[in-house]
C-alpha cells in the first residue's frame, strides 16, 4: 500500500511538471503583404481595357476609367492620367518592352490594365404551381430575373521595367428581379464589390491573425 | 529508518527533481521574457530577447519561430521567412511552426488567383 502511495505521488509530481503547456496561442495585429508600393510611383495611367463582352450600347472602358481613376486617386494618393492608351492585344501585357517604350521620361508610372467582360444574360425561375383556367391543371407560376456578371482580369505593370506587380482574375455576378435593369446601375454593383476587393488586396491595412508563440 | 522510508524519500526528492526539471521554463529567462515583452506590445525588446537567445542556444526552436512572430509583426516578410524555415530545419515535425509558416505563406501567396464571387442574390424591391 505504501508503496503504491509513493510510485502515485511520484506520477503526480511527474505529471505537474511535464505536463505544461508548449506554446500559447496569441491573435495578433499583423500588416498585410501587398506588392505594391505606392511612394516608389509619380503617376498612375490607366489603360484602355481589352473586352471579351459588353452589353450593346455600353461603354465598358469608358465607364471602367470613370469609375477606378477617382478610387485609385483617392486610395493610392497618386495622380491617374486621363489619357487612355490603347492596348492591341493580349501579348503586349506581357512584354516589358512595350511597358518601357510607353515610359520614356523621369517620372515613375504604374500601368492599370486587363481584360474585361459584361454579361447580361435572363434567367428564368419556377417560382409553384397557381390554378389555371382549369381547376384541375395547375400551371407553373415563371419569373423571369437578370443576372449580370462582371469579369475583370487586372494587371499592375511597374512601367520602368514592364515587371507585373500584380496578376489577379476578379469576377462578381448579381441577380435583380426585375428584367428591364439597368446596365450602368449593375456595372456599379459590381464594380464596388471589385474595387473593396482590389484595395485589400494591395493595401497594408492590418488584419488579426493567429499564431503560436513556443515556450521551450 | 527503514529501507523502505529511504525509497520513499528517495522517489519523492525523485519527483520534486523531474517536476523541476520537466517544468517550462521561468519568466526570467530570455525566451519567456521575449513572450512578456511581446504580450505588452513591445516587439523590439522581443525581438532583442530572442536573439540573444540565438546567440547562446542557435538550435533553439523557440526563438527561431518566436523571431519569425515578431518579424511578422514588423512586416519583415523575408526575415520571417527564414526564421520559420530555420525552425523547421531544427524540428520539421512541429506543429506550432508549420501552421505559422503556412500562414505566412498564405499572405505572401503568388499574385495569379481568382477571386469569385456568384452571389446570385435577388434584389429585394
Amino acid at each position: 500500500m505504501k508503496r503504491n502511495s509513493l510510485s502515485l505521488l511520484l506520477l503526480l509530481l511527474l505529471l505537474m511538471g511535464c505536463g505544461r503547456d508548449l506554446y500559447r496561442k496569441v491573435r495578433l495585429e499583423l500588416p498585410a503583404y501587398s506588392p505594391l508600393h505606392p511612394d516608389e510611383f509619380q503617376e498612375v495611367f490607366l489603360t484602355d481595357f481589352l473586352i471579351a463582352k459588353t452589353p450593346e450600347g455600353f461603354d465598358l472602358n469608358r465607364e471602367l476609367a470613370a469609375f477606378f481613376v477617382p478610387e485609385i486617386e483617392r486610395r493610392l494618393g497618386l495622380p491617374v492620367n486621363a489619357q487612355r492608351i490603347p492596348l492591341e492585344n493580349e501579348a503586349s501585357i506581357g512584354k516589358p518592352d512595350f511597358w518601357q517604350a510607353l515610359s520614356p521620361g523621369p517620372l515613375r508610372r504604374l500601368y492599370v490594365t486587363g481584360k474585361a467582360e459584361l454579361t447580361r444574360k435572363i434567367r428564368k425561375s419556377i417560382l409553384g404551381e397557381v390554378p389555371g383556367e382549369d381547376p384541375f391543371t395547375p400551371q407553373r407560376k415563371v419569373a423571369e430575373r437578370t443576372v449580370f456578371s462582371l469579369s475583370l482580369h487586372l494587371f499592375l505593370i511597374q512601367g520602368d521595367n514592364g515587371t507585373v506587380l500584380l496578376d489577379r482574375n476578379f469576377k462578381e455576378s448579381k441577380t435583380y428581379t426585375s428584367p428591364e435593369q439597368r446596365t450602368d446601375f449593375a456595372f456599379y454593383d459590381l464594380a464596388q464589390r471589385i474595387k473593396t476587393k482590389l484595395f485589400r488586396l494591395i493595401s497594408n491595412e492590418e488584419r488579426i491573425q493567429e499564431r503560436y508563440l513556443l515556450l521551450k | 529508518m527503514s529501507k523502505t522510508t529511504w525509497r520513499g524519500i528517495a522517489a519523492a526528492l525523485l519527483g520534486i527533481a523531474l517536476a523541476f526539471g520537466c517544468s517550462g521554463p521561468r519568466l526570467s529567462d530570455q525566451v519567456g521574457f521575449g513572450i512578456w515583452a511581446a504580450n505588452r506590445d513591445l516587439w523590439d525588446e522581443a525581438i532583442f530577447r530572442w536573439r540573444k537567445v540565438l546567440t547562446q542556444e542557435p538550435r533553439s526552436v523557440a526563438a527561431h519561430n518566436n523571431l519569425a512572430v515578431a518579424y511578422e509583426k514588423k512586416a519583415l516578410w523575408e526575415e520571417a521567412r527564414k526564421e520559420y524555415e530555420a525552425a523547421l530545419k531544427l524540428d520539421p515535425d512541429n506543429p506550432w511552426v508549420k501552421s505559422n509558416y503556412e500562414n505566412l505563406l498564405n499572405n505572401l501567396e503568388p499574385d495569379k488567383k481568382t477571386d469569385e464571387d456568384e452571389s446570385g442574390k435577388d434584389e429585394k424591391k
